[in-house]
């Protein structure tokens, strides 16, 4: 990857954090919260996200976003009401920036005339009110957008400085550099030229001086808070003050708030010019509401003078390092070994070594400990807020609204949850069908939102919550339910459920999932991608998550998706088939019984089926399955009574039960390739390799014998 | 996969001496054969495989190896000569190929050979394909006969038939 690459990648990466940031800030300017803090973080994010456009030469989305920009900035000075016409248009036109990142990133020219209908809206907006404005500084009809266009980045302070009413004065940290002394500059100078501009008070800051042993003659330790006492002075003339020293000193200039001063920490001397998440860096790793922009620095960090950057670069959205997921993988996967190894050790503690080594096993204790923390720790890296799928929703709601003509509102909650990222990855897709979904068959047209009683606007309910080792995502919508009666009949027509077959609600609630069915007649182009819910119940499979469906005919309906809180631990119950040690993991598992107590039916082709009470379940041997010797007595075998999803169950029937543990998930594809009804590998305590059984995927292949591979 | 074969090729030919090989042969009773040293990735005594369930005879299952899964395959019955009965002596050779690890289960490692290039002579043409699919090649060592295995075809030859 070229050096040019990897910015464009952090580039592409910052966007889609800006978008999400976006998203966030529309959503709350939606609801009503018009603060001036909100259009300035909306007009700092697209601002960035022009100027490393600009960088890279993305032509399209530099001069929407430019217009865009324009427009933001009359917006927050107040030169053109925040109406709803105009939020619409901005919601819109974010959905059209994003649409431009997108284009860039894939590499993919957008139309030429794309956004061109906003834009239009944007120059006659401005224009209307441009009359007695001159402080945007660019022309508002720059229509032939200059390819020249030098990214900047904004400089938040001055973007800050003409924001009215809210300071009541200003806190200017100066710390000098020995560069200013050496170039011959004198901070008297500079503050007297201060006080002449109004009324300061100068505080010297002496804290960082050191005793008289390590006092370097030409050492600079003395810093100065000046602070005024109003705000009528301009942000901007203030720094003018500071021009000649720029670089040779740190400055930053903060608003005074009621609230006490506290200073911000951070002993990274960078240039604030650079990309915002090399400020992130240094930041601490809590997410900062972008609400407050100028006011968190005062708000947060620690009672400790130190330098601080110059200024203060555009803080936004979460903030985070950025860590090579590779990087993170790899400490996961070593600390996986750290736990296999530790319980090896274990293991092979026989009594008689324990009796005589009792420091050891304490030791070893001790070391078992401290390997499930650093598991833990590493695990939570991993984690992410639900956030960053959630985001993308509120746009595809808004587009179906749009589509089908329907008044859907979208309400998200517990967007902090966190799970893996790995799981995350996975659960933008499905969740996206679902959705659609929803929107789709869920909820009614307005007429018939109507008819029925209800309001006209849909709502689709999306939250995330966890429950104990699992994560539940909800949707829900309080649109028509399932109709039963057509699914039943299509189910039937189509062959999934036999003519005389008798299903209970649930069950015909849960057909939506079956293979190849979809309820509508019609394919629409907005649930009609070519994929059902079927798929949607396998990617969930996949991730060992589980889909549950609950419906009220003309009330809802609630889909559950039930996911593990991580990927890379698995909760498993050792069987041997065979001789060989199999995994079975133990959130599929409902029961076990004992093969002699279980009471087996047979099928005319053969197949066995198991009666528990009152419900027949296929069963399946794995030694058959696997072509594994079988040498046990069938008695004293044991069944293992597990659920494939939400409804399905699957008896499997194995030689012997050894016990519960967790394990590791390994690849198998990695070094060889997929193996039906196996899901994975794992590495047993004993060094050996177990397999995992892969319950779905059992239920869903054929026996061996006409097997044909997929 | 082909192109990135042959660039395999091509990197090992830097490696070793520009138009020599050097070669770990092992025997399959009475037979030798040989791998090129630079994919051989370790060599450990058998110590039993977990068998891998509906996959052809010669996967004998997987190893554990350190924390990687790696497929063993039992070279004897890829020959077609029947299963091996392993003992603790009889090895396993770990290799990658492709950038997979896969190990092959031998009866003894015997040898490192280093051979010219030149000569490595080619599998005569037969009446069975199969000789000239697994071997890349045949070299005289010692007036006897040491088969060059051609990994890729023992790695794909694993996959199920479709």
């Amino acid at each position: 990857m070229s050096e040019l690459d990897e910015f464009k990648a952090t580039f592409f990466d910052e966007c889609s954090e800006l978008l999400i940031e976006l998203e966030e800030q529309f959503t709350a300017i939606e609801e009503g919260d018009k603060s001036p803090d909100r259009m300035h973080a909306v007009f700092r994010a697209i601002h960035s996200v022009k100027g490393g456009a600009g960088a890279f030469g993305f032509t399209g989305l530099v001069g929407f976003a430019h217009e865009f920009e324009t427009l933001l900035d009359f917006v927050r000075n107040d030169k053109i009401e925040m109406t709803n016409e105009v939020i619409v248009l901005c919601i819109r036109s974010n959905d059209i920036i994003a649409d431009f990142v997108e284009a860039a990133k894939v590499g993919e020219e957008l139309a030429s005339d794309y956004g061109a209908v906003e834009k239009e809206k944007f120059i006659s907006l401005c224009k209307a009110s441009s009359g007695d404005d001159e402080e945007t500084g660019e022309p508002v009809e720059d229509e032939e957008f200059d390819i020249d266009f030098t990214p900047v980045m904004i400089n938040l302070d001055e973007e800050m400085g003409d924001d009215e009413g809210i300071s009541e004065g200003w806190l200017v940290k100066f710390v000098p550099h020995r560069e200013l002394y050496i170039s011959a500059n004198d901070p008297i100078l500079l503050l007297r030229e201060l006080a002449e501009m109004s009324d300061i008070e100068v505080k010297a800051v002496l804290i960082d001086i050191p005793t008289l042993p390590d006092f370097e003659p030409m050492g600079v330790y003395c810093s100065w808070e000046i602070s005024f006492s109003d705000d009528s002075v301009e942000e901007e003339l203030i720094r003018e003050v500071f021009e000649f020293v720029d670089g040779d000193c740190d400055l930053e200039i903060t608003k005074i708030e009621a609230k006490p001063i506290q200073e911000k920490q951070d002993d990274v001397d960078f240039d604030s010019e650079n990309l915002p998440s090399f400020a992130d860096l240094a930041d601490e790793i809590k997410p900062v509401e972008a609400e407050k922009p100028a006011a968190t620095v005062a708000a947060k960090g620690t009672e400790q003078t130190s330098k601080s950057p110059s200024k203060t670069a555009p803080v936004a959205g979460v903030q985070s390092i950025r860590v090579d997921l590779d990087k993170v993988d790899r400490v996961v996967n070593m600390v996986g070994e750290l736990v296999i190894t530790q319980s090896m050790l274990t293991q092979q503690m026989d009594d008689h070594l324990k009796h005589q080594y009792q420091e050891l096993i304490r030791g070893l204790e001790v070391l078992a400990t401290t390997t499930r923390g650093l598991q833990d720790s590493v695990m939570a890296i991993r984690a992410q807020p639900v956030k960053s799928v959630f985001s993308r929703m509120p746009r595809l709601v808004r587009e179906l609204a749009t589509k089908t003509g329907k008044k859907i509102k979208l309400e998200t909650v517990g967007e902090n949850t966190e799970i893996d990222k790995t799981v995350i990855e996975q659960l933008s897709d499905p969740l996206t069908h679902m959705i659609r979904n929803s929107a789709d068959h869920g909820i009614e047209s307005v007429e018939n939102r109507v008819k029925a009683g209800k309001s006209e606007t849909g709502t689709i309910r999306l939250s995330a919550e966890q429950a104990g080792g699992s994560i539940l995502i909800i949707i829900e919508d309080d649109g028509a339910g399932i109709n039963r009666e057509r699914v039943l009949q299509l189910a039937r027509d189509k062959g999934v459920v036999g003519e005389d077959q008798q299903l209970s609600d649930d069950q015909i609630d849960n057909l939506i999932f079956a293979p190849g069915f979809s309820t509508v007649e019609e394919v629409s182009d907005l649930s009609g991608r070519g994929v059902g819910m079927d798929v949607v119940l396998s990617n969930i499979n996949k991730i060992g998550g589980a889909v549950i469906v609950k419906s009220w005919p003309g009330k809802g309906t609630r889909m559950t998706l039930r996911l593990p809180l991580t990927l890379a631990v698995l909760d498993v119950m050792l069987v041997k088939v065979g001789g060989c040690p199999y995994v079975i993991p133990l959130s599929s598992i409902v029961e076990t019984i004992q093969n002699s107590r279980a009471d087996f039916g047979k099928l005319p082709t053969g197949a066995k089926v198991l009666q528990v009470r009152g419900e027949y379940v296929h069963s399946i041997d794995l030694a058959d399955r696997f072509e594994l010797p079988n040498d046990i007595n069938d008695k004293d075998r044991f069944v293992v009574l597990c659920e494939a999803d939400g409804t399905n169950k699957l008896a499997l029937i194995v030689d012997s039960i050894i016990g519960q543990q967790q394990v590791v998930i390994k690849s198998l594809e990695e070094n060889f390739e997929r193996i039906e009804g196996i899901a994975g590998g794992t590495i047993l305590g004993d060094g050996s390799v177990g397999l995992i059984v892969d319950v779905q995927g059992l239920r869903n292949s054929p026996s061996p014998s006409h097997r044909n591979v997929a | 996969m082909e192109a990135m074969h042959l660039s395999n090729e091509a990197g090992d030919g830097e490696v070793s001496e520009v138009d020599s090989l050097q070669l770990i042969a092992f025997s399959i009773d009475e037979q030798t054969y040989s791998v090129e040293i630079t994919t051989v990735r370790e060599i450990r005594a058998w110590n039993g495989a977990t068998p891998l369930p509906n996959t052809r005879e010669f996967v004998r299952g997987v190893i554990n190896l350190r924390g990687t899964i790696v497929p063993i395959f039992d070279l004897r019955a890829r020959f077609g000569e029947g299963k091996t009965e392993p003992t603790k002596t009889h090895v396993v050779v770990v290799m990658s190929v492709d950038e997979k690890f896969v190990g092959i289960l031998v009866d003894a490692v015997s040898d490192i050979l280093t051979v010219k290039k030149s000569d490595v002579h080619p599998v005569p043409e037969g009446n069975s394909s199969s000789d000239n699919e697994l071997l890349r090649g045949i070299i005289t060592h010692d007036s006897r006969m040491v088969g060059l295995i051609d990994l890729h075809a023992i790695v794909d030859g694993a996959k199920l038939e479709e």
